[in-house]
């Protein structure tokens, strides 16, 4: 996946992108979950007892500050797909999370959510 | 006559929920449990894009969530705490219903019930109720210290535990 350079342009393109996921899910739109991030979802669940409302309150609290690779600037994909780190629930768990959001449709597709396997950096983060 | 959830797919047509058994090995334990999901086509994480030729796996959160509950039943058994259907079968045997079942073990008056429906959700309680179910003598114990259980129906589910016994 492309990591777009860190300009203003870029850091308002994955804000748009946050708020469009913000709206979707106040909307209603439930995330849905590929089988890769649900086994994913398993181990997390497993491990530190983290639950799929957990992994929605990481996405709806998102910010640039948490960008990691994406968007596909040439716009041609079904998805617009952005990768994150971020943490979640009371541990404060630190997962890299890749979804997509739907072009031609309303569907936010969760991709990946798991621990990271190396130290992760954040590109927009100061 | 079989009552299908239907939900539907990104093009939005209908599809089926399905259910499979899914398996999980984790810690050295071999978990397997009953999954839901729906299938869709697949998109590549990398590029975004839809491929039209191949159908894969999809989880709605409502389906995730009752995943999750599924899994963590399987987890719980595996760590040595009584099965639904372990606690089902003990109730019918002796003819105890779930609440009084529950008011026996010094549960809140739905556990039992709560349990065979949706699952073991705690390791301590499960692994509770399966000491007692290989023991009949620590019922027969709590069953004459509870309160809240009259007398004649006591002396009925004491002569039923024990009788096997006896």
């Amino acid at each position: 996946m492309t990591q777009l350079p860190y300009t203003s342009d870029n850091i308002t393109l994955i804000q748009d992108f946050l708020d469009e996921t913000r709206k979707r899910i106040s909307a209603g739109v439930e995330i849905t979950f590929t089988q890769k991030a649900n086994n994913e979802l398993e181990d997390l669940v497993l491990d530190f007892d983290i639950d799929v409302q957990d992994i929605e309150d990481a996405i709806e609290n998102l910010t640039p500050d948490n960008y990691y690779r994406g968007i596909d600037p040439s716009g041609k994909a079904d998805f617009e797909v952005c990768a994150f780190c971020t943490t979640v629930g009371e541990d404060n768990v630190q997962i890299y999370l890749k979804y997509g959001l739907e072009v031609n449709g309303l569907q936010i597709l969760l991709f990946s959510n798991h621990v990271p396997d190396y130290p992760m950096i954040h590109p927009f983060k100061n | 006559m079989e009552n299908k959830k239907v939900l539907l797919n990104r093009e939005n047509k209908i599809t089926e929920e399905l259910q499979a058994t899914a398996y999980k090995k984790y810690k050295g334990l071999n978990l397997d449990y009953i999954e839901v999901f729906y299938v869709d086509y697949e998109v590549n994480e990398d590029t975004g894009l839809i491929n039209r030729d191949k159908t894969t796996k999809h989880y709605t959160k409502k389906q995730i969530e009752r995943n999750i509950k599924a899994l963590k039943n399987a987890y719980n058994i595996a760590k040595g705490a009584a099965s639904p259907l372990e606690i089902i079968n003990f109730r019918n045997k002796y003819q105890i219903s779930a609440s009084t079942f529950s008011i026996i073990l010094g549960f809140s008056k739905n556990t039992i019930s709560n349990i065979e429906n949706e699952g073991i959700t705690s390791l301590p309680s499960g692994r509770l109720i399966k000491m007692c179910l290989e023991n009949k003598n620590i019922i027969y114990q709590y069953l004459q210290l509870s309160d809240d259980i009259d007398k004649n129906k006591k002396v009925e589910i004491s002569r039923r535990l024990m009788e096997e016994i006896i």
